[in-house]
């Protein structure tokens, strides 16, 4: 049975207009982009073609503004330590402030600068998902280092003020990154009118090949940087630098943005089928963040009368991947912290379901899933 | 960041301006090109309107020529031969799109965009033309001739929408074209009949001539095959019960009439055939726009396609036969006279 994959949050298949532009690159230019002869100055050239391109596509002032690195996960914890560490060793306090439902990405990082002494204040969204500028200004103290707030929650797909943040952060010199892994390419990212002086994003979630990401550095924002050795990036994350990893992201990047006037209206469309019809099979159920600006292709809903874990091991073996909560906080069966932030405590007997759709999702897979999912949940209800 | 520029085939249409809103709402820069089909100023006036209404940019691009020769031209001497062609089949493949999209991806934009009822599915490589998602406005018998690689950079915005949604759409735009009727017909007929059109242009099939009967008995006369095709009551001799076209037959110039089951065919034969996917993947047919898929296996061999209906219909050489599996367009041809065996 052809299986249906409704998890492209946790990640993207890889575009074939990718794959062949990537392969074409990593055949093109063998050389290493510092060599100075002519191997090394044409894998330069495509490498910073491509950052040009990405750099004009998310809105930065200038191509260095844009650093190639191996994941989103690098780009938030170099963004996190980097940004902290320096800004303290200019004067700013040890203070982070961090939503409460940021990738653990992120929270982890914040914790090795508690470990280090730093104070970190956690801000909890209200129930709808969204973070309030206000209670982000009532966290920050006079020469607080940095605050970072997700553009777009992976779990829930609420995506936040966050220029209302900038200004309220940057009212107290603080700097502001934001995680825009989830929200490049669906929704506009341009950091100009985000107002963040630091951004991350991931190649995988955009259907470029896992193991690609950026972290994008307003110029003068202060940065220590966490991969050193051959000085590459512009000093900021040392690492000879894969050339076609930056062709693939900056092609997938591209497809994202020219697809997306047609594609996300359709995506949004599919998602919305899902929530109706669901609902209308099995009776009530919570879109978890309804009440927030979304993304257009992720819903999270809390099923009542079944167990989270059970319904997505039918559901697997039914030939449907969806994620219970996130990928990355899934094979523990208790409630995410993401959930558990908007106030969503587990006592209430839900199950909790995420359901990304994406390029590859067509109509009929989201009857076959709807269908297959009603069934299920009646069935475990019965038990 | 300014959203990708797309082009949007704006025909002065309710359907063409929304799409043209839908894919704005989107966040393309949208730019609104209407061919100048040769057809009078009318269609163009209107799709500036229309443009100035919704406030993007407008283009005209010069397709008299292109339009004359690749569908009006083949169009008038399939008539004269006898057959039924479909202009918008080939307009759709040849103009449309066929001049159209090289010309929006050669100006730099990230695809082209039209007001048709149909779908795009499939992954990114292998997208396939797909029944709009209300059958009834669904207009992919019309876009059969587009492959994959063609629509790797085509939208149909309102493949998802009903003619309902689409004017109440118009409506919150204030779209000036929100309450017109709609337009069914051939473009380049302009009110007058397709045998009418035909028989000005002179290219034959205009002769008076025999109508026969089954066993080859005239029975009376037409007045000049261009007017007829296989199926229609209209223009025959009284008889004994109610009388159809059956065929036309080109080389004696005359027009073959029987009984309803006479018009009917147990499988049509193709030409100019095209595959998106496995002919066996085939589930049904249509035989004529707006029609009911018939069920059907695709025989094929060296030299001849044939369609094998799971029970008969009228088709008429010259109009598509559209094959599909569930929604999904695998290929089709055009309708050729049966062989005689």
């Amino acid at each position: 049975m052809r299986r249906v994959y409704l998890d492209y949050a946790a990640t993207t298949p890889v575009d074939p207009r990718v794959i062949q532009a990537t392969a074409e690159a990593l055949a093109s230019w063998p050389g290493n982009p510092s060599s100075l002869y002519a191997e090394g100055r044409e894998a330069r050239s495509a490498l910073e073609l491509a950052r040009t391109d990405v750099a004009r596509r998310i809105g930065a002032t200038h191509p260095d503004e844009v650093v190639f690195c191996g994941s989103g996960t690098e780009s938030d914890n170099a963004a996190v330590l980097g940004i902290a560490r320096k800004a303290v060793a200019a004067g700013r306090e040890p203070h982070v402030v961090v939503s409460a439902f940021e990738h653990h990405a992120v929270l982890e990082a914040t914790q090795v600068l508690a470990r280090e002494g730093y104070a970190v204040d956690l801000v909890a969204p209200d129930v709808d998902g969204s973070v309030d500028p206000a209670a982000i200004g009532s966290a920050l103290r006079e020469r607080t280092a940095l605050v970072s707030v997700m553009h777009a929650n992976n779990e829930i797909g609420t995506v936040q003020d966050i220029r209302a943040i900038a200004e309220v952060v940057h009212a107290r010199g603080a700097y502001l990154h934001t995680d825009a892994a989830q929200s490049l390419g669906k929704i506009d990212v341009d950091v100009r009118a985000l107002g963040c002086d630091a951004l991350s994003a991931a190649g995988h979630k955009i259907y470029a090949p896992k193991g690609t990401g950026i972290l994008y550095l307003r110029k003068g924002t202060p940065f220590e940087p966490l991969l050193r050795g051959g000085g590459q990036e512009g000093g900021l994350r040392s690492g000879t630098q894969s050339v076609a990893g930056a062709v693939g992201f900056d092609h997938a990047l591209a497809i994202m943005d020219d697809e997306r006037p047609v594609e996300m209206p359709r995506l949004a469309g599919l998602r919305d089928t899902i929530e109706r019809e669901l609902a209308a099979r099995v009776g009530p159920v919570t879109v978890h963040g309804s009440g927030a600006a979304r993304l257009p292709h992720l819903t999270n809903l809390g099923i009542p009368g079944c167990d989270g874990q059970s319904l997505l091991l039918h559901l697997d073996e039914a030939g449907f991947a969806v994620s219970a909560g996130s990928a990355c906080s899934s094979g523990s069966a208790h409630v995410s912290h993401v959930l558990r932030a908007i106030g969503v405590d587990g006592a209430t007997g839900e199950a909790s379901l995420r359901i990304t759709v994406g390029r590859w999702t067509t109509a009929d897979d989201v009857e076959r899933f709807i269908e297959a999912a009603a069934a299920i949940i009646d069935t475990l209800r019965r038990r | 960041m300014s959203g990708p520029v797309w082009w949007v085939a704006l025909s002065g249409g309710v359907d063409s301006a929304v799409a043209a809103a839908v894919l704005r709402e989107g966040g393309a820069q949208v730019i609104g090109v209407t061919l100048d089909l040769g057809l009078g100023g009318e269609a163009i006036a209107s799709a500036r309107c229309v443009a100035d209404a919704i406030g993007i940019e407008h283009r005209v691009i010069d397709a008299r020529e292109r339009f004359a020769e690749a569908v009006v031209e083949p169009f008038a001497l399939a008539y004269a031969a006898g057959e039924t062609p479909n202009p918008c089949v080939l307009c759709n493949e040849q103009v449309k799109l066929g001049l159209l999209l090289p010309a929006a991806m050669e100006a730099g934009a990230a695809g082209l965009a039209s007001g048709h009822y149909a779908r795009i599915v499939g992954p990114p490589g292998d997208r396939r033309i797909a029944r709009a998602a209300h059958a009834r406005k669904d207009q992919s018998y019309f876009l059969y001739r587009l492959t994959p690689e063609v629509l790797e950079h085509v939208a149909f915005p309102l493949g998802e929408l009903s003619k309902a949604e689409v004017r109440e759409r118009a409506r919150e735009l204030g779209l000036p074209v929100a309450e017109r009727a709609e337009s069914q017909d051939v473009c380049f007929l302009a009110g007058t009949t397709a045998g009418r059109f035909v028989s000005a242009r002179g290219v034959g099939g205009h002769e008076p001539g025999p109508v026969l009967d089954l066993e080859g008995r005239v029975i009376g006369e037409h007045t000049g095959i261009c007017h007829y095709t296989p199926g229609q009551r209209k223009g025959l001799p009284g008889g004994s019960g109610p009388l159809f076209v059956v065929a036309i037959d080109p080389a004696r110039n005359a027009v073959v009439a029987g009984p309803r089951e006479a018009c009917e065919v147990s499988g049509v034969y193709l030409a100019d055939e095209l595959w998106h996917g496995s002919p066996d993947d085939v589930e049904a047919v249509c035989v004529r726009a707006n029609a009911s898929a018939v069920r059907c296996r695709v025989v094929r061999s060296e030299r001849l396609t044939r369609l094998e209906l799971e029970h008969p219909v009228c088709a008429a050489p010259g109009q598509a036969a559209v094959c599909y599996r569930g929604d999904v367009v695998i290929g089709g041809g055009t309708i050729v006279r049966e062989r005689s065996t």
